[in-house]
């Protein structure tokens, strides 16, 4: 028999690791079930505060693409496209990792970005700062995301962990220490039936004698 | 004496589109519809012949419209009004001029088509549009008389601050002054209605400057530079405080004339403060028109009310092909 790829050894010593190693494995268990009820917790806070960030965001879009088409109608191609190419400086952010229950999840901070001061003319400034504005928003999102797929993909893993420990590692220690006792026990009849044979030979020799 | 082009003028008025039109045509579904609703209007020549229709080919055939109707306006004045018409029309020819150097921005071709040339004013744009970059292209600017100031003055603005903010304000301002100066080529009522009209036109350019450091932080001394000095209603004093104000209930107490304006801008609806203002200025025109009923002002403000057809009529095509909502759209059309 072989337990989770361990060769069994019917002995005392081998039963005694066993019975070690199923409580340590109980006790991980009980610290990953922790964990992964707090990463439960944790994930459904993100895409609670996730789906607020995103619906406030797709509002501010919506409200800045309008706004945008109308410029755009208004003053054209030409001077949409000239105003756009003009503008200046990158979009430069730090991404700082945050652990959350042993997950690394990203926290972006926004360094630098493109600005509309000086550079736009009437009309076109407002939409042009209003989407500048979007640009900050939609770090935002993406930190969140990031986290939200962190700690999910951690969870998944988390979560195989416990099941497997749970429904498979657990029952088959669980089952070999019972084999392993069995055999013991088994042994330790069948010596104490060996001996109490060998006695009696060895009195009807002695009475014979 | 102007007075064939007046008396033509009377008639050709009421070729315009009417208000309630432009709205219906913003109501169309697409430019196909949009284009069969041109069917009795001046436009149908050149939109009806169009084989593909696009926002794009349908805003050349509205400018050639307008080239056609400025043009006419020009040839039918009298001598002495010529030289304010060309003038005045050099708006255009500044349009034209910034359009070419974001052109040089964005590194494409210029489209000719797409440029109001008239063929009244002498600028050569062959130069200017085989320039390469945007200091070329003032460069070459700088050899006409009329630029040479401003596009020295931009040239240098343009390198410091890498933008062509500086060197369109430089080139409107030099516009304002020259049509100023040329308005002493008008008879004293018809320079006084004029001169209204554009002094009202040059406030609402200064509001629209005045509110850009508070708005959006832009910086108050390179802003002060873009100010024109020929205001209307609101004296300069108030556009330089309004520069540096740092409060909303300021800024709209100094630029009050114009608060309804502003108050989009303060809102950050900067398109519709710019229907609003240009609306305000249309409105100028019915009250002014009986005093000047038989003089060139009388045309000058039919070529005003020309361009706001051709402005309107090229929103309602871009808005018709982006499918903006019609009651958003409505809200920026100049006629109202």
């Amino acid at each position: 028999m072989a337990a989770v790829g361990v060769r069994v050894r019917p002995t005392k010593g081998f039963l005694l690791e066993l019975k070690e190693t199923l409580s340590m494995i109980r006790e991980g268990y009980k610290l990953l079930s922790i964990k992964r009820d707090e990463l439960t917790s944790k994930l459904k806070a993100l895409l609670d505060e996730l789906a607020e960030v995103r619906r406030k965001v797709m509002v501010e879009v919506e409200d800045a693409l309008s706004s945008f088409r109308e410029v755009y109608a208004i003053l054209g191609p030409d001077a949409v496209e000239a105003y756009a190419s003009m503008n200046r400086g990158l979009l430069k952010v730090k991404v700082v990792p945050v652990s959350i229950m042993g997950v690394h999840t990203p926290t972006i901070k926004g360094v630098e970005f493109p600005g509309v001061k000086d550079r736009f003319g009437p009309i076109i400034r407002g939409v042009a700062t209003r989407l500048g504005g979007i640009v900050k928003d939609f770090l935002k999102v993406v930190e969140l995301e990031s986290r939200a797929e962190a700690i999910a993909l951690d969870l998944e893993r988390t979560n195989r962990i416990v099941n497997a420990l749970e429904k498979i590692i657990i029952p088959e220690m669980e089952a070999t220490i019972k084999y392993v006792e069995d055999v013991l026990e088994e042994e330790s009849l069948e010596e104490f039936v060996r001996l109490k044979k060998i006695r009696e030979i060895l009195e009807r020799r002695r009475e014979a004698g | 004496m102007s007075t064939y082009l007046v008396v033509r003028c009377h008639a050709r008025k009421q070729k315009l589109i009417p208000p309630e039109d432009m709205r219906r045509l913003l109501e169309s579904k697409s430019l196909k519809e949009l284009v069969d609703k041109l069917v009795l209007t001046e436009y149908w020549k050149k939109v009806g012949i169009l084989r593909e229709l696009t926002a794009e080919s349908l805003y050349n055939a509205y400018t050639e419209v307008l080239k056609e109707r400025l043009e006419w306006f020009y040839h039918n004045a009298s001598k002495a009004h010529k030289r304010f018409l060309r003038e005045y029309c050099r708006k255009f020819e500044v349009e034209n001029v910034c359009g070419i150097l974001r052109r040089k921005v964005t590194k494409t071709p210029v489209e000719v088509g797409r440029l109001v040339m008239l063929d009244f004013l002498e600028l050569d744009y062959k130069p200017l549009i085989e320039a390469e970059t945007v200091e070329d292209c003032l460069k070459v600017l700088s050899e006409v008389e009329m630029y040479r100031e401003p596009s020295i003055r931009g040239l240098e603005l343009y390198e410091r601050y890498k933008t062509l903010l500086p060197v369109e304000a430089e080139l409107k301002k030099a516009y304002y002054e020259a049509v100023f100066e040329a308005l002493d080529a008008l008879s004293g009522m018809d320079r006084a209605v004029v001169g209204e009209i554009l002094g009202a036109e040059v406030d609402v350019e200064n509001c629209f400057t005045a509110t850009a450091p508070f708005l959006y932080g832009y910086s108050p001394e390179l802003v002060k530079g873009f100010l024109v000095r020929r205001t209307f209603q609101v004296p300069l004093a108030n556009l330089i405080k309004a520069v540096e104000a740092g409060s909303r209930e300021e800024i709209l107490k100094l630029l009050k004339p114009y608060r309804e304006v502003v108050e989009a801008m303060l809102d950050g609806r900067e398109e519709v403060a710019y229907a609003l203002a240009r609306r305000r200025l249309r409105k100028m025109i019915p009250k002014r028109m009986p005093r000047v009923f038989t003089s060139i002002a009388y045309a000058i403000m039919c070529m005003r009310l020309c361009e706001d057809e051709w402005r309107d009529l090229c929103f309602v095509t871009y808005a018709v092909e982006l499918n903006i909502p019609r009651e958003h759209a409505a809200m920026c059309l100049i006629c109202g």
